[in-house]
């Protein structure tokens, strides 16, 4: 029996001993040893390995190259071009103001449109670590309306040799070192106007300034020389009365570096000095004021007939002193400022020596609660888009400010009081909508009110002014 | 009395002009072994000569890119550098030196020579000895780029003129094999140390056109149970030189010890380290004395193909040879 069982089980394998053979062969390759590998495998195996050198060095060379580029970017900041290094840049940005106008009862001045400020291209940029430059050209035609001569056709143009952060020398055309308000940068300012202080001191020049900040950059200095501009303008010709104006200015903001309640608190003094001349009636505009309103018209200057025996001209000592101060919280800002301008004058052999003045106070407030600050732009944090949920940042400003000509300037009749105001005193609000950092929409009332500056020395009439602007900045 | 005083001053004065200096060698990338011996061996030297001491940093960097660095204005007081046209560069577009630099120090200013030789993997399994072999089907050889790397140029010419003279100065044969070389290199690194970490680290080729002295790196770096040089019977006479870069050196006040420095890789003194670093010396009798390290090899002078400035505009400037071959590859 057990032979016979033994005798079907050996029967059995041998009939299935071809098929284990075959499917044993089968399978011995799926278990050869990898050393056994195929010449196609071999050749795999090399052009893996080159593709992945190459990719080596590809990504190698991509890094030398990233090192040693320049880099070239376009933002909200404009357009950029920056060497590897840094040292040598090239930015180019860009202002551009389209105003309109309107009078509230207001006979004799008409309601405009006016391209207030378009620059199309400002250039800025390095050569190196210590140079540096700043180019804008002006194609508009200054403040329009009662044709106030700022015809500048350029805005900046200057260079800075950077010794140190303590020391740069700048020369060209800029701003005179003196007034705060009349320093923030044209894009910055809460109404679409600057006010009274700024009246009072220059504007634009062509001089030399060395200007630093020490301690830890709580103080900023500048001490400059100018060919001297007049009050509230900029300097039209090359130093007309061949004479210099010396203009210097300190600036402390001592809690900079804190992260306290007053790390926003800035305060400083600015002034000028010079002996200005007017050789002719026909250049008096080069070393006297005209002093602008805030809807910009003329409504303080000194008689000018046209001849030297009935025009005012400089006749000397010219100072002006700023006393400054601006605190930045948060949404909140608050800017104030006082300026004197003090200038010896001749009437017709009759020498004398008037000082005006003026004080402004703005506050702004920021309703969506981004911060303001003096020196950069409010950035909305949830931009303004066509179809999408972000309507920009608001912002409210609020200004009180009052100008007092010399009265000794009328009882002398250098001014006349039926032309030319005594007083002035004004309020007004703004309200700005920053759709995105580049982009603002603005509007701003004021009424002022004045003392005499209409025939008889009655008072001119109330100004109501209502200005708005579109304004594109980078 | 007057005379002694005299004197006095003068010592002073010179011994002032040798105060304590420091030298800036810009050189290319395999020489930083040979140069971390030779420079305390030529500082001792210096102090014993003069009294004063100095101090020499090396910068090393692919040839044609530390003519670059200096022409961008890193102040080297001297250029030791892979091949002539690339301190040329620096007389020519920089007016760093004058333009006949070459013929300030003997032997062309080559205190040492070297060539390009083959290194192959143990055994030589794909049985390379001579250049005909490299052009054999399902090779792979490994060599850099030349128009960035120096050692990459002296392969291209050793290549080059070999066929050249196989041939019996037929230019169109030697053109067709570094056009049928050139075709089989499956990577072209930017520079020498790149092509070693390709053939070395990477294992990709069969064969690697390496200077002299960088194939016996190689073994010691990487194993000579690894790979081993081959010496084609004929090669490249290549000449790295050596120059003052005298605009610098002359701002730093250096241009007595910058001479000086390279006058002594002449000496005796220098030239057996540079034998042990697998340089050829120009002193022939440290040159004799080691002649069993260095096989024979019949070096061709590039002054056949016109000279080395020449060679750079025919053969590795813009739409020159290499660009003609290897845009067709």
């Amino acid at each position: 029996m057990h032979t016979t069982h033994h005798m079907h089980t050996t029967h059995r394998a041998r009939r299935r001993l071809p098929g284990l053979l075959l499917a044993f062969g089968f399978l011995l390759p799926l278990a050869a040893p990898a050393s056994d590998s195929t010449p196609d495998t071999l050749d795999l195996d090399r052009r893996l390995k080159v593709v992945e050198r190459t990719l080596e060095i590809q990504r190698e060379d991509d890094a030398a190259k990233a090192r040693s580029a320049s880099q070239v970017s376009a933002s909200e900041k404009g357009l950029s071009i920056k060497a590897a290094n840094g040292a040598y840049a090239l930015d180019i940005g860009a202002l551009a103001q389209i105003d309109a106008r309107f009078y509230i009862d207001q006979a004799g001045v008409s309601d405009a449109f006016l391209l207030r400020r378009l620059r199309p291209v400002i250039l800025k940029g390095s050569f190196g670590d210590w140079v540096a430059f700043n180019f804008s050209p002006e194609f508009a035609t200054g403040s329009g309306v009662s044709g106030d001569g700022s015809t500048a056709s350029i805005a900046d143009a200057y260079l800075d040799l950077k010794f140190s952060p303590a020391a740069t020398l700048r020369a060209g055309r800029q701003k005179t070192p003196v007034g705060l308000e009349q320093l923030q940068s044209d894009a910055l300012i809460g109404f679409t106007e600057r006010g009274y202080t700024s009246e009072l001191v220059p504007n634009r020049d062509l001089g030399a300034v060395l200007q630093g900040v020490v301690l830890k950059q709580t103080l900023s200095y500048a001490l400059g020389l100018f060919g001297g501009a007049p009050d509230g303008r900029d300097l039209n010709r090359i130093n007309a009365d061949n004479r210099f104006e010396i203009a210097a200015r300190l600036f402390a903001e001592p809690f900079k570096n804190d992260y306290g309640l007053w790390r926003g608190l800035g305060y400083g003094l600015g002034g000028s000095y010079e002996n200005a001349l007017t050789a002719s009636p026909s250049n008096v505009n080069d070393a006297l004021p005209r002093y602008r309103s805030p809807g910009q018209q003329i409504f303080f200057q000194y008689v000018n007939g046209g001849a030297p025996n009935n025009t005012v001209l400089a006749d000397g000592r010219h100072w002006r002193l700023a006393p400054q101060l601006y605190y930045y919280n948060g949404p909140f800002g608050l800017l104030g400022e006082y300026a004197v301008s003090r200038q010896k004058v001749v009437l017709n052999g009759t020498h004398a020596e008037f000082g005006h003045q003026a004080w402004l106070v703005r506050a702004s407030y920021v309703l969506t609660g981004e911060d303001v600050s003096y020196a950069a732009p409010i950035k909305p944090r949830r931009p303004f888009s066509l179809g999408g949920e972000g309507w920009g940042a608001f912002s409210v400003d609020a200004r009180l400010e009052a100008f007092a000509a010399d009265p000794k300037a009328f009882d002398l009749n250098f001014a006349d009081l039926g032309k030319s105001a005594k007083n002035a005193r004004s309020a007004g609000v703004a309200l700005n909508w920053y759709l995105t950092s580049n982009l603002k929409l603005a509007a701003d009332y004021e009424l002022t009110r004045f003392d005499g500056g209409a025939a008889a020395g009655k008072d001119r009439p109330n100004e109501q002014a209502v200005f708005s602007r579109l304004q594109l900045a980078f | 009395m007057k005379s002694f005083a005299l004197l006095a001053a003068a010592l002073a004065a010179s011994s002032a002009a040798f105060a304590d200096a420091h030298l800036l060698n810009v050189s290319y990338d395999p020489t930083r072994e040979l140069y971390q011996q030779l420079n305390p061996l030529f500082a001792a030297d210096w102090q014993k000569r003069t009294g004063s001491a100095v101090t020499i940093d090396v910068s090393n960097g692919g040839s044609g890119k530390q003519a670059r660095a200096i022409l961008d204005g890193l102040e080297a007081d001297v250029a030791t550098l892979g091949i002539a046209s690339d301190i040329d560069a620096l007389a020519e577009q920089g007016k760093l030196l004058p333009r006949d630099w070459q013929k300030r120090l003997p032997q062309d200013s080559a205190p040492y020579t070297s060539t390009i030789v083959f290194v192959a993997r143990k055994g030589n399994p794909k049985a390379i000895h001579d250049w005909p072999d490299l052009l054999q089907s399902g090779i792979q050889v490994v060599t850099p780029n030349p128009k960035t790397s120096a050692g990459g140029r002296w392969a291209f010419l050793a290549a080059y003129l070999q066929a050249l003279h196989a041939s019996g100065g037929d230019a169109n044969k030697a053109r067709d094999y570094v056009a049928r070389l050139y075709r089989a290199v499956p990577v072209l690194d930017s520079g020498a140390r790149g092509s070693t970490t390709t053939f070395a680290q990477r294992g990709i080729g069969d064969v690697l056109l390496a200077w002299e002295n960088e194939a016996h790196l190689i073994l010691k770096e990487f194993g000579a149970e690894r790979f081993e040089i081959v010496v084609p019977k004929v090669s490249v006479l290549a000449q790295p030189p050596v120059a003052v870069v005298d605009k610098y050196a002359q701002k730093h006040g250096n241009e007595k010890l910058a001479e000086a420095y390279l006058r002594w890789l002449y000496s005796p003194e220098a030239q057996e380290v540079i034998a042990a670093n697998f340089y050829r010396p120009t002193d022939p009798a440290v040159a004799a004395r080691h002649a069993s390290e260095f096989p024979p090899v019949e070096r061709l002078n590039v002054s056949a193909l016109g000279g080395i400035a020449k060679v750079q505009k025919d053969f590795f400037g813009d739409g020159g040879l290499f660009d003609q071959i290897y845009a067709n590859k």
